[in-house]
């Protein structure tokens, strides 16, 4: 038999209205925490953002990625190595051109200072193509502990590290208006620049004593 | 007993949502196109910061030094490459544009920059990206940052060491801007080299003048498959306030003027070339197609100005000195964003003495050139003189 109370309580207009008041409550406190929610996310979101576009120095990193294989010098950088000795400083360009039936291949363009012997040499695929003057009067450049050979195309941040066995780095997100997913980074001695997450610049940074 | 969700689980599960609503926009730049830009901008962009160009809004940015840097090297093609030359240009005007929604950005700032920069390190703290790894953000100045890590400080006091490119930077070109343009402009001349040279790289035969005066009637025997060095002296390019640094007898080993050319180059400044003809008709047809490429700029120049709202001070000055049927030369200048200072160019073409075709170019490095465009003009003139006198000297040689 049914309960006439309880279905009363229902039917009546004081319980729709309590029924209505609950489920309007109910929607409220969903509402608003779908509001929290989103704005937590969104301030989130902006966070992580600016986080990412930060320059921030990193220390105490232990790299577990082993170095790539050395690039192998060409006969002629070899020559210039037996001539001159390693470079007081260098700098590499990596990037990828297309040929005239649409294959793509990559180029390493490297730069060799000597500044003792006041010459800079710039080779192309390991071709020397040019040969420049360079003069830094009343300055003593120190070597760098660094080899072009160390470095290769696509190394991922990782390899550099293992490669140049750094610790401690600065890492210098570009502004999308400039380059999207460019960093440049900084470490001793050394300045490099990943583009989707793979090396295309690097060079090292001598010092000088000046007098 | 339940658990709550961390701090940090609530924010990873916000910003993967928020990822999958907004499509990973970090992903989307994976496919990017790879050349030799993205490598200078990254170089431009870790020079630029060691001397805080960056920080400065009225410093050229890096866009600025590569679009400058396409112009100067494509105003060198104009004559030998019209395709590449007008590419340049194109990409050269592209970087303008970009350049300046990367000044507008750098300009902003103010409280709003300033809670995005708090909200960043509360975030990243509270997600811990960095790991085990020790990582504190950088307040202020970026270039003192670089010299912490760069420069190792306690063995620069110790032996008195500075970076090099404080000293480099005050030798090339003062300001720091030779510094940030050097580099650039010259992996796009090694770039362009290679490319017209053939890919994979092939060097074209090249001599080097002498520096040693030879007797314009002697052919001087050189290395290689290069034959002889051409009746053209290393003083054929002297050019008073000009510091030619590279001159050279460059060989056509192919095409209809097969043979040397004169080319003296003023570091980033300027230079003339010269190149004989034997066939009249092929002259006309380069010295045409010479002057339809400086047309170009000039057309260019005025579509540029044509634009309805421009600010007086970005309208570009064009000065045609002269629009004959042997000589084309002009002279486009405009103001830089560097106070004083003009920034443009001066180029030329013409036929002398019916069988030689000269080329000008009058384009001093960065964008802060004379602070007068009559000196453009000056200078114009002096590079021609001295290829005319350079001729002169040719035609007034006795026979053998």
């Amino acid at each position: 038999m049914p309960n006439p109370t309880a279905s009363s309580q229902l039917t009546s207009p004081a319980g729709r209205k309590r029924r209505w008041g609950l489920a309007g409550a109910a929607c409220g406190c969903a509402g608003l925490l779908g509001a929290a929610c989103l704005t937590l996310g969104a301030l989130g979101w902006i966070g992580y953002d600016v986080q990412r576009s930060t320059p921030r120095i990193l220390e105490g990193i232990e790299v577990n990625s082993e170095a790539p294989p050395e690039y192998g010098l060409t006969a002629e950088q070899q020559e210039t190595l037996t001539a001159l000795g390693p470079p007081q400083s260098f700098s590499i360009l990596f990037y990828q051109d297309t040929m005239e039936d649409g294959s793509v291949y990559d180029v390493r363009m490297e730069t060799w200072t000597y500044f003792d012997a006041q010459t800079e040499i710039t080779f192309v695929d390991g071709s020397r193509v040019a040969q420049d003057p360079v003069v830094i009067e009343g300055a003593t450049v120190q070597p760098v502990p660094y080899r072009p050979e160390q470095f290769t195309g696509e190394m991922t941040l990782a390899q550099v590290l293992a490669a140049a066995n750094l610790d401690t780095y600065l890492i210098v997100p570009l502004e999308k208006e400039l380059l999207p997913q460019g960093e440049v980074y900084y470490a001793d001695q050394l300045t490099f620049g990943l583009k989707d997450g793979e090396l295309r610049y690097v060079e090292s940074l001598p010092q000088a004593e000046e007098g | 007993m339940k658990q709550r969700p961390s701090v940090r689980t609530i924010l990873l599960l916000a910003v993967a949502s928020l990822a999958l609503v907004a499509g990973a926009p970090w992903r989307q730049g994976a496919a990017a196109t790879d050349n030799l830009d993205d490598s200078l901008l990254l170089l431009a962009a870790s020079k630029a910061r060691q001397a805080a160009l960056q920080a400065n809004t009225k410093s050229p940015n890096e866009l600025r030094a590569l679009a400058a840097a396409y112009r100067q090297v494509g105003a060198k093609l104009r004559s030998s490459s019209h395709a590449v030359n007008q590419s340049f240009y194109v990409k050269a005007n592209e970087y303008d544009e970009q350049a300046g929604v990367l000044e507008r950005r750098r300009a902003r700032g103010g409280p709003l920059h300033q809670f995005g920069n708090f909200l960043g390190r509360v975030v990243g703290r509270t997600m811990h990206f960095a790991g085990h790894v020790a990582e504190s953000y950088v307040e202020g100045e970026i270039d003192k940052a670089i010299d912490k890590v760069a420069n190792a400080p306690a063995r620069a006091v110790q032996r008195r060491l500075n970076p090099l490119w404080r000293i480099l930077g005050s030798k090339l070109g003062g300001e720091l801007t030779g510094f940030l343009r050097e580099p650039i402009d010259r992996a796009i001349q090694r770039n362009v080299d290679r490319i017209l040279n053939g890919r994979p790289h092939r060097t074209r035969p090249r001599a080097t003048v002498p520096t040693q005066t030879t007797d314009p009637g002697t052919s001087t025997s050189l290395t290689g498959s290069v034959e002889a060095l051409g009746e053209f002296l290393e003083s054929d390019c002297a050019v008073e306030g000009l510091d030619f640094t590279s001159t050279a007898v460059d060989y056509f080993t192919s095409g209809p003027n097969q043979g040397p050319h004169l080319v003296c180059t003023a570091g980033q400044v300027g230079d003339f070339t010269i190149t004989p003809w034997s066939d009249p008709a092929q002259l006309e047809a380069a010295f045409q197609q010479g002057r339809a490429v400086s047309r170009a700029f000039v057309d260019e120049a005025n579509e540029w100005n044509a634009q309805p709202v421009l600010d007086p001070a970005q309208l570009i000055h064009v000065l045609v000195l002269y629009d004959d049927s042997d000589r084309y030369m002009v002279v486009i200048t405009q103001y830089s964003n560097v106070f004083n200072c003009v920034d443009g160019f001066g180029i030329g073409d013409e036929i002398i003495a019916g069988r030689f075709e000269v080329n000008l170019s009058y384009w001093p490095a960065g964008n802060c050139g004379p602070s007068d465009p009559d000196a453009y003009v000056i200078m114009l003139e002096k590079l021609e003189a001295a290829a005319m006198a350079a001729i002169d000297r040719l035609e007034d040689r006795p026979g053998p």
